[in-house]
């Protein structure tokens, strides 16, 4: 049973927040959503590449989806990246005061992350670029991508969940403070790491058969495998994470769970539309793999995925602010609101798209020319 | 194990957070740091040289040059999204774990700044990604206007850091006001921006000479060679010493006491040069004077080195250059941020918060409180009923609390050599006057009467200071003595660097000295205390005219 008990967390500092903690809530669920969108196709599209390059009876259309998931690994990378520090950013500023104690826990895990990062990079861009690589390379480096890639989210996952129980924080950083522990003894750790792992094969598979159908009027014949092809891994990733999911809430403790089931208003809708919109995902993604031709289906998988994942990043979201409450865990009181920098910000946001909606168009509707 | 009301009471803000209990972690922000600007820094340079590269090229219809910057452009994208995001990155996680107060404090108080810079981070990352796939694909113009946009938002992304970076040496009016601008567009803030701009363009003819060392030898080559040479390392390398000036200047001006931690209190050129080049001050921090020297030892190199390329080997120069160029480009910018650290030393955001996390506004509770029930993450204390091993343990965890975060006992900024064969009392009497020691910049030691007792007994233990001198150090009867070992003997101990004779000098005489030392030698403090006590020293040291005996106990 994960107990979270009266512990002490530290105090906030002398300063006031920057801007009420709902605009950084807000803010930090919303780039999270994105984050996830571009890991999961990163990580699942590593693993689902490097399963199919082990395949032995591989055709031409497992070779074409395997090459251009090797050219697009270094976009992905870059986006998930660049997704991934803006909620880490507001994290920080939400509940850093958990979130450092249990990073410095497992601190050598934690700064592991960044040169395997690096190694996972370097290998997107080596199977993006250099042809030369011979068929066992690259595989290897497919392997290598996918494993670091699950290695990281394996140490994620120990740090959310870490940090929301600062007894087992206080009382392993006292046995040991040199940062080479982890969460092992947490009991939703097992449960929560294959879930989201599984939905992020799901997730991948899904952006594999919706980038095959788009192409459909010029590849037909791919566009008829990926749907194929994705939305079966897409339904069988599902149904796992769907009972890995099941498995996570049973170990989450009671009060926690009845939250979800009908206990707290917002945490249930969240949860209740989360799990509706994943059953018709999956049911239209396993009838759209017999009607392999009709968009209507592809295209109701994945509005009901978006609409699941962005559902559950609530529930997740619910579940941690019930760990919060038992803490006791509060934001300060004192805020000063800095207008000026968030219109700024603001303002520059909305430029910074622009630009990259800009620039995006261009490259793609470019056309090749002798440079 | 039981976790009782000793972890409850709230912690002095400043000691909120827990160790990380690894030896020298600041040197982890180190490597990550100055590998994180020496490649970011060129991302932002090299961005302005690709954009004028590419532009030339085409206007001058130079298909070999536009193939030379494709090829850069590549080695380019690798690196500065490979390895200048990722490090970054790697900054925001090590930052987090080695100094969470300093960081969480920065967040509060800047987080909008970060959120502006993210957005230029993330149009940087785009637009290096169409630069490069977009050099078949795009026309001229487009693919240009690209290059000028990564350069801008790259710029700007460094101009947005580099306020947060500068506000640390020197907040300047947010000390009072906490607003955002005022700690944004601090004191520093102009030629911090100034500098890393020419930093950044030096850095990128540097790189261009590094990949034009790759290349065949040849026409193509040595046109490479001088150009980057010429148009790009010799103009900044010749301006960099003087943005380097400015920012001293700012800081000085802001309060830094710059002269002073580089070892020339005087301010002359020539105290400089024999603190940086010769290592012959006695004052200041060190390792800033070390690593001044490096600096400038590298821009000496680099320009050299540049020299020699453009003038006699531009045709054939190859990896020997290229990698004597990329090690003295890594040692300079390494050298110039470690001084840049060092400069702000005692603290980690300047006047507001010590390198050890406290707070100067709490100083006064910590010492009242004492630093243990202060500390929220202080370990429990094995009990013992031996009272100088309660004591050792007392100091050890004071030790870990309030020193470790830049001095480990036996490895990097060591302090069992500092404390080798020192008594208690002296050590007592250091740790009281630590802020002012020789002028090493130390913050101020913020614990209670008992902790400085408690952390020199300690020490003493490190230094190798018996049981037994422990147990006497308390029970030291001779006022004199005890008073010269507070006050004087850690330098001037049988042990220390100077030694004391009397030689033959009077007790009157001495007690004359003893009021105006600082006009003797100004690495020594003024003296402190009482007329009687003045008078008790000068009657001992009248006394040491042969060798000392060691006051610390005989067995170790």
């Amino acid at each position: 049973m994960t107990s979270y008990g009266g512990w002490p967390v530290p105090v906030s500092g002398p300063l006031p927040m920057a801007a009420p903690a709902w605009l950084f809530h807000a803010l930090l669920l919303l780039t999270f959503v994105l984050h996830l969108l571009a890991m999961n196709t990163l990580a699942g599209g590593a693993v689902l590449a490097g399963v199919t390059r082990l395949r032995r009876n591989a055709g031409p259309h497992h070779v074409t989806f395997v090459r251009r998931f090797g050219a697009a690994a270094p976009v992905l990378t870059a986006a998930t990246v660049t997704f991934g520090v803006a909620p880490l950013l507001f994290l920080q500023v939400l509940y850093g005061r958990l979130f450092f104690p249990s990073s410095i826990v497992m601190a050598w895990w934690w700064l592991g992350v960044v040169p395997l990062l690096i190694v996972a990079y370097s290998a997107a861009y080596a199977l993006a670029m250099r042809h030369s690589l011979s068929e066992a390379q690259r595989t290897v480096l497919y392997g290598l991508m996918a494993a670091i890639l699950l290695f990281i989210a394996f140490v994620y996952v120990n740090n959310m969940t870490m940090m929301l129980s600062p007894g087992t924080v206080v009382e392993r950083y006292m046995a040991d403070g040199t940062g080479r522990q982890l969460n092992l003894r947490e009991a939703v750790l097992a449960p929560r790491y294959l879930h989201v792992v599984l939905s992020a094969i799901a997730v991948a598979a899904l952006v594999l058969a919706v980038s095959g159908h788009l192409r459909r009027a010029k590849e037909p014949e791919f566009a008829e495998w990926a749907v194929r092809f994705g939305l079966g891994w897409f339904a069988a990733a599902t149904i796992l994470s769907i009972a890995a999911g099941t498995w996570w809430m049973l170990r989450l403790p009671d009060d926690v769970l009845n939250r979800l089931i009908g206990g707290e208003a917002y945490a249930t809708a969240a949860f209740v539309t989360g799990a509706l919109a994943g059953l018709l995902a999956l049911g239209s993604a396993v009838t759209a793999r017999v009607r392999t031709r009709s968009s209507l289906l592809v295209w109701t998988t994945t509005g009901a995925t978006l609409v699941a994942l962005v559902a559950m990043v609530l529930t997740r979201d619910s579940v941690r602010q019930a760990a919060l409450e038992r803490i006791g865990y509060a934001q300060p009181a004192l805020v000063v609101t800095q207008w000026g920098p968030i219109a700024i910000f603001a303002v520059l946001l909305v430029a910074a798209i622009a630009t990259v909606v800009w620039m995006t168009v261009k490259l793609a509707r470019g056309k090749l020319t002798d440079g | 194990m039981t976790h009782s009301a000793e972890y409850r009471l709230l912690g002095a803000i400043g000691m909120n957070y827990p160790l990380w209990d690894v030896p020298a972690t600041g040197l982890i922000i180190a490597f990550i740091a100055v590998v994180h600007v020496f490649i970011s820094h060129f991302a932002v340079g090299g961005g302005l040289f690709l954009v004028l590269t590419e532009r030339k090229a085409r206007r001058d219809e130079d298909a070999e040059l536009l193939a030379f910057v494709r090829r850069h452009s590549r080695f380019f994208v690798l690196l500065t999204l490979v390895g200048g995001a990722i490090t970054g990155v790697g900054i925001w996680f090590t930052i987090g774990l080695v100094h969470p107060q300093a960081t969480a404090t920065l967040i509060q108080a800047f987080v909008w700044g970060w959120a502006i810079e993210w957005t230029f981070f993330v149009v940087e990352i785009a637009a290096a990604m169409v630069y490069y796939y977009g050099w078949d694909r795009l026309d001229a113009r487009t693919h240009l206007t690209i290059g000028w946009i990564y350069f801008g938002a790259a710029w700007l992304s460094l101009a947005v850091i580099n306020g947060i970076l500068t506000f640390m040496l020197t907040p300047g009016a947010w000390v009072t006001t906490h607003a955002f601008w005022d700690g944004i567009l601090n004191p520093t803030y102009l030629p911090g921006v100034v500098a890393r701009t020419v930093g950044a363009f030096g850095l990128a003819g540097l790189y261009a000479l590094v990949t034009a060392a790759w290349m065949e030898q040849g026409a193509l080559k040595q046109r490479i060679a001088r150009y980057a040479g010429l148009a790009w390392v010799a103009p900044t390398g010749a301006i960099l010493p003087l943005t380097a000036a400015w920012y001293l200047v700012a800081a000085a001006k802001a309060g830094v006491p710059v002269p002073e931690i580089l070892g020339a209190p005087g301010g002359t050129l020539r105290e400089f040069a024999a603190a940086t080049l010769t290592g012959a001050a006695t004052i200041g921090v060190p390792i800033a004077q070390r690593a001044a020297a490096l600096a400038i030892l590298s821009w000496v190199l680099v320009l050299m080195a540049t020299l020699v390329i453009v003038r006699w080997r531009a045709v054939s120069f190859g990896r020997p250059a290229a990698i004597l160029l990329m090690t003295c480009g890594l040692a300079g910018i390494g050298a110039m941020e470690w001084v840049r650290e060092d400069l702000r030393k005692p603290y980690i955001i300047g006047q507001v918060m010590y390198v050890n996390g406290v707070w100067a506004d709490e100083a006064e509770q910590i010492r009242t409180r004492g630093i243990i029930p202060s500390a929220l993450w202080a370990r429990k204390l094995p009990s013992r009923t031996d009272p100088v091993e309660a004591h050792q343990n007392a100091g050890a965890e004071i030790f870990r609390l309030q020193c470790s975060s830049c001095h480990t006992v036996n490895g990097y900024l060591a302090i069992e050599p500092l404390v080798r064969n020192t008594s208690v009392t002296a050590l007592q009497g250091t740790i009281r006057r630590l802020e002012s020691w020789r002028h090493r910049r130390m913050p101020p030691f913020t614990g209670s009467e008992g902790d400085r007792e408690a952390l020199a007994t300690y020490l003493a233990g490190i230094g190798g200071a018996s049981r037994e001198h422990i147990r006497l150090a308390s029970a030291q009867a001779n006022v004199g003595h005890r008073l010269f070992d507070e006050h004087c003997a850690m330098c001037h101990g049988p042990d220390g660097d100077v030694p004391f004779k009397a030689s033959n000098r009077s007790a009157a005489h001495l007690y004359e000295l003893i009021g105006r030392l600082p006009s003797i030698n100004d690495a020594m403090p003024a003296f402190e205390g009482t007329d009687p006590e003045r008078q008790a020293i000068a009657d001992y040291i009248a006394t040491l005219d042969v060798p000392q005996q060691s006051s610390i106990g005989g067995d170790r």
